[in-house]
């Protein structure tokens, strides 16, 4: 190989290789945030007791949570406001 | 103050555990040894954090509510499940069948340091079990192998099939009748020089023995102070003997010597005579704990009040002791202080039995009228031929090493493992050199996703839960053998790890949470074996 041939190459494998690495970093990146998502999925079901339940339990026992917690962010995000704007106006 | 009835009263004896070592360290002018300060009576049972609390009794919470509503769809509807409306009790219907795939795993092989897992599978939710046909070998990290002699070859096996041609399975008789027969003499003997006291009994089973035993020596009118956290087999014999019973904290000698001075001073409840005789029962090895007993200071505390003592030995004798002889010989006591010695043959020696030991006069007096003697049917030839052969093992009479290799080589294992699971950030309780290691795990449905985990990665680990422990302080056990090398034990530690991150099991204040990383040969080598 000559000398003016090196340099192509080189730049040309590692250009290359810089390409197929970030593809697959992205990828692996994508499958341990997946990984992390079922982790927590897996603590949120072992801390409840949920792991040991059917799933209509399950599901009942969720979507209660889901209902409960729902209402009371939306109620924060509609009320909250407004209380804190007339509490500031009552005390100053 | 809730949460503390819910955690176990370890945790007040945690906090005075300094109080009361220092307590004694300093009103013993007389003891040169010092024991109670130095490294043997290491034990640690770290506190419960408050968080792990308050999630289990949530968990539990909603296993309940969950559990009160199936109940009523199965009154009003009846589900085709369980067919019938059983009339066991809540917990076993809602909480113990649906994690029941974990307990009661059947094998299909040799105990030893591996076991072959049946593979159970269930469509209905573990009413009902079919087997695969799929068998997982496994390293066995539950059973109580602690010298390794669960095998089915070498010299204690042959001997043992021998003496089936010498003397037949079973002798077919009691005890008193026709079944003192030669071997069972040569096995008391033999345990008796072992333990170095005057004479001993051996009994087919070892919960009869504590069982059917404790009625002989104690009765109505006598006193008997057992620890909170003693086995079945003890609280049955106290029970059934009929003298008064009474606990202390487990492991807590101010709460023992307040107890004698107590009883002393106000003699029996209704009467005010005094005790005819007070017997205190502890265990040399707790299996749910780990922890060890504190021998010198209960003697020193016998020998004071006046008292007796009947000492466990189940699961520390051959395990516990430079010499493998019990906790007697790990404390350095005098094995004549301790009246009576109890012990069994499951444990260490691989066979099944128990024994009692101590003065001539109280044996005599036991073979004379216990009622396991009377009526139970007498040791069987093969068994009795396992022991023999294993305490000629570990006595070194075979003229081999191998017993004191076994010793050490448990020791060497015990201390590797249980340092790398506390390196890790796990909870451990117990003793430093208790063979039994048992890690909390807290909320109930961790106690399946563990035992599934591991199994998944080839380990057989017990997992308990209530009734054998508190509702909120549920564990996973290992017990280490002599027969694990250092590779099942590195296996083991692996998936631990792994599983301690799937499930998030490090739960240590004390001690910081790391990976686990394995030791070059060089350093275990330094470390341990030397």
């Amino acid at each position: 190989m000559t000398l003016n041939d090196h340099p192509t190459f080189l730049r040309h494998k590692l250009s290359y290789t810089y390409k197929n690495c970030h593809w697959k970093t992205m990828l692996s990146y994508i499958r341990r945030f997946f990984k992390f998502i079922h982790w927590l999925y897996l603590q949120y079901l072992l801390n409840t007791a949920l792991y040991m339940l059917e799933p209509w339990e399950r599901l009942l026992f969720s979507t209660l949570l889901f209902a409960i917690l729902s209402t009371a962010l939306y109620s924060a995000l509609v009320f909250l406001p407004h209380h804190v704007r007339s509490m500031i106006q009552f005390y100053s | 103050m809730f949460l503390d009835k819910l955690m176990s009263p370890k945790t007040a004896v945690n906090q005075n555990l300094d109080i009361v070592m220092s307590n004694y360290q300093t009103n013993k002018p007389g003891d040169d040894n010092n024991r109670t300060s130095d490294h043997r009576n290491r034990e640690e049972f770290e506190e419960t954090p408050t968080w792990a609390a308050v999630v289990t009794v949530l968990g539990y919470a909603i296993l309940s509510a969950l559990g009160w509503l199936r109940d009523f769809l199965r009154h009003i509807v009846v589900f085709t499940r369980s067919k019938q409306i059983s009339y066991e009790c809540f917990y076993t219907r809602n909480l113990y069948t649906r994690i029941r795939d974990v307990f009661n795993q059947p094998i299909a092989s040799v105990a030893g340091a591996k076991v072959h897992v049946m593979e159970r599978v269930s469509d209905d939710y573990n009413w009902t079990f079919k087997f695969s046909g799929k068998k997982i070998p496994s390293i066995n990290l539950g059973s109580y192998n602690y010298l390794g002699f669960a095998e089915n070859q070498g010299p204690c096996s042959e001997q043992a099939i021998k003496s089936i041609e010498t003397y037949a399975v079973t002798t077919c008789s009691t005890r008193h009748e026709l079944g003192h027969q030669r071997y069972v003499k040569e096995l008391e003997s033999l345990m008796a020089e072992y333990l170095n006291v005057e004479d001993c009994i051996a009994f087919g089973m070892g919960f009869a023995t504590n069982a059917l035993n404790i009625p002989t020596l104690a009765g109505k009118g006598d006193l008997i102070l057992s620890d909170k956290l003693n086995h079945v087999s003890l609280i049955l014999g106290a029970r059934l003997s009929g003298a008064t019973i009474r606990t202390f904290n487990h492991n807590d000698m101010k709460d023992l010597e307040a107890h004698l001075r107590k009883a002393i001073i106000s003699g029996q409840p209704r009467t005010c005579r005094p005790w005819k005789k007070i017997l205190i029962i502890v265990e040399g090895v707790y299996s749910m704990e780990g922890s060890l007993c504190k021998l010198p200071e209960i003697i020193e505390l016998k020998k004071k009040y006046k008292a007796y003592l009947y000492v466990d030995e189940a699961h520390s004798i051959g395990a516990i002791g430079s010499r493998g002889r019990g906790v007697v010989d790990y404390w350095k006591v005098d094995p004549n202080d301790i009246e009576i010695h109890m012990g069994t043959f499951t444990k260490s020696f691989g066979s099944a039995g128990g024994y009692i030991a101590g003065k001539k006069n109280i044996i005599d007096y036991i073979r004379v009228s216990s009622h396991s003697a009377c009526y139970s049917s007498s040791m069987s030839a093969p068994i009795v031929q396992q022991i023999i052969s294993a305490l000629s093992i570990i006595m070194g009479r075979d003229g081999t090493n191998d017993g004191q290799k076994r010793i050490q080589q448990l020791a060497c294992n015990v201390r590797y493992f249980r340092r790398q699971l506390v390196d890790m950030g796990f909870i451990v309780y117990g003793n430093n050199n208790s063979p039994v290691v048992p890690v909390m795990l807290f909320m109930p449905a961790k106690i399946a996703a563990v035992n599934r985990e591991m199994l998944k990665r080839d380990c057989a680990v017990v997992t308990v839960g209530f009734p054998a422990t508190l509702l909120t302080e549920s564990r996973v056990r290992f017990c280490i053998s002599a027969g694990h090398t250092k590779e099942m034990l590195d296996h083991a530690l692996k998936a631990m790890d792994e599983v301690g991150h799937l499930v998030s099991l490090r739960y240590s204040k004390k001690n910081p949470h790391h990976r686990w990383v394995e030791l070059d040969h060089a350093d275990y080598d330094k470390e341990y074996t030397s």
